[in-house]
């Protein structure tokens, strides 16, 4: 095969690698809308289930499952910014920096139903905190950890070390420089990754359905130690009475807010990594 | 405020012209397993300019670096020997590293501004080592942007990204914001190597003004900015000190034959 040929066909076939998976993602976008669509209206949207979910709408869907994620996301945010901080600036062997890269990438590897599972043992039966909302949100963050720790690590470590020089050339301590120049840059890292973390979480259904939701008569939590109901486990439950037809029509309608939400908090993720980066290239 | 400012360095350049602030002896510094510096023994004299030339990779900056302990932090160092600044040895490990930088402060050979406004970045490190109120932060801003011969160019847009300021300007508000801190001593490292041949002037006029408040322990591999702006000159080489003295001495008659083949064609055998 002569070099042109060879080369003009490689570059096709990374086109077509492309185009697979845009075409993918476009078909299954393309079902959820033209089947979830007929479902959403402004009573879909407001009011609370009924029937099992074959009627009335998934406001309690929608308000549990925002809930999990804001929660989670607090929880996760203040351990994933000290651990990126202190494999960023304060460890320096590389054997301890390859420990930690491990531990980050098992954790990360569970399955989620192993979360579940772990959640329901500890929190659930042995502290006796019963099925309820913040247990789902501390294992949910628990999930979503590796993924800030790592996007938050990746943007303090990639400032400049002029940047840490330069401040502690004036006089300001280790803690003053990283409070003062690092953190402020690296947060938009971990805020990203706080995003694709809480996108992914949104999705999640194996580790919340035995630890934090109930499948039917739920209503707004009152307490913390209350079960939700949330748009996941509700199109589980929906998908199971398959056969109703009004069930599955609104099995669509929910996987359409919930697709929604997480291209929602895809694209803000986005935005604020490209509002970053024309920052940091002056 | 401004005649204090203009009496002061006459005063000081009265009493102190031969004190030596800062006495390096025997230091030795390896990277993991580089020997950098070899047995270094070294006098900075007090308000002058102490010229540091030598080739590329000779230890001009791990010198230099040693001397605010800004080397502390890089990953394999061992520092031994003796650095005395003021008498006290500032190489003990319980020393208070941030306390001695805010006395012998330092501007690198990259401009490195903050992401913030020229005021801003004037002020960076002395609103953390104490309390300013609103007039002493606009005066020390005027200040020391003058002291850095830059207040004429940026006093109408003080906030304004630093970001948007020339590479040249950049540099000279670096210098500001370490001229803020009042330190005693200034080093730089190389700090015109990035720069257009205009800003490099602009600066070196600033050391002569500066040495009259300042010590300034000046990096350059650019020979004929040591001629101009040097008055003790330190070559060294393979990381050992080839020879030091007064700069009109070496660049007029050098002792050591590597100082003057150096000197005179920058080609170094060692």
């Amino acid at each position: 095969m002569n070099r042109k040929l060879k080369n003009n066909l490689f570059t096709y076939a990374t086109w077509i690698a492309v185009i697979t998976c845009a075409a993918i993602l476009l078909f299954l976008f393309g079902v959820i809308l033209w089947n979830g669509l007929p479902a959403i209206n402004f009573n879909f949207l407001t009011e609370a289930a009924s029937d099992f979910g074959a009627s009335g709408g998934i406001i309690h869907q929608i308000t549990g499952s925002v809930l999990l994620v804001i929660f989670s996301a607090l929880i996760c945010l203040p351990i994933a910014i000290g651990t990126a901080i202190y494999k960023s600036e304060y460890v320096k062997s590389k054997k301890l920096h390859t420990l930690i890269n491990t531990l980050i990438y098992s954790l990360n590897g569970i399955p989620s139903l192993i979360f579940g599972i772990f959640g329901l043992i500890l929190f659930v039966n042995i502290l006796g905190m019963g099925v309820s909302w913040i247990v789902g949100s501390i294992i949910l963050a628990m999930m979503i950890l590796p993924t800030v720790t790592l996007s938050t690590y990746h943007s303090i470590n990639s400032i400049p070390t002029v940047y840490r020089e330069s401040s502690m050339a004036l006089g300001l301590t280790k803690w003053q420089t990283i409070s003062k120049v690092l953190l402020p840059q690296g947060f938009s890292g971990a805020i990203t990754g706080l995003l694709i973390g809480v996108a992914r979480a949104i999705g999640e259904t194996a580790p919340i359905m035995f630890i934090a939701t109930a499948f039917s008569g739920v209503a707004f939590p009152s307490s913390l130690l209350e079960p939700v109901s949330t748009l996941p486990t509700h199109i589980l439950a929906l998908a199971q009475q398959a056969t109703n037809p009004a069930a599955l029509q609104n099995a669509w309608g929910t996987s359409l807010v919930l697709v929604s939400l997480v291209v929602l908090f895809s694209i803000t993720a986005l935005c604020i990594r490209l509002k970053h980066q024309a920052i940091s290239k002056r | 405020m401004m005649e204090q400012h203009a009496l002061k360095p006459k005063l000081t350049v009265v009493g102190k012209t031969t004190e030596d602030i800062i006495k390096i002896e025997g230091l030795q510094v390896w990277i993991k397993e580089n020997h950098i510096l070899n047995s270094i023994q070294l006098n900075i004299p007090k308000n002058k300019i102490t010229c540091i030339i030598g080739p590329s990779g000779s230890g001009k900056s791990t010198l230099i670096r040693s001397m605010n302990r800004i080397n502390d932090d890089v990953d394999g160092i061992t520092t031994q020997g003796i650095i005395n600044f003021n008498g006290t040895s500032i190489l003990e490990k319980e020393n208070d590293v941030a306390s001695l930088r805010t006395q012998i402060g330092m501007v690198f050979q990259k401009p490195c501004v903050f992401p913030k406004s020229i005021k801003e970045n004037v002020l960076f490190g002395i609103q953390h080592l104490k309390k300013l109120s609103k007039l002493e932060k606009l005066q020390s801003v005027e200040e020391n942007l003058k002291a850095a011969s830059l207040w004429k160019e940026v006093s109408h847009r003080l906030n304004d990204k630093a970001s948007s300021l020339s590479i040249g300007q950049q540099q000279r508000l670096c210098i500001a914001r370490t001229l803020a801190v009042k330190p005693e001593v200034i080093l730089l490292d190389e700090p015109t190597s990035s720069l257009d041949p205009l800003s490099t002037r602009a600066i070196e006029d600033m050391m002569v003004q500066l040495k009259e408040e300042y010590t300034i322990v000046f990096v350059t591999h650019n020979i004929s900015q040591a001629k101009r702006i040097a008055d003790h000159l330190v070559f060294i080489c393979d990381g050992k000190v080839i020879e030091q003295g007064p700069a009109s001495a070496m660049f007029s008659c050098a002792k050591d034959p590597q100082t003057k083949a150096y000197l005179k064609d920058e080609y170094c055998a060692c």
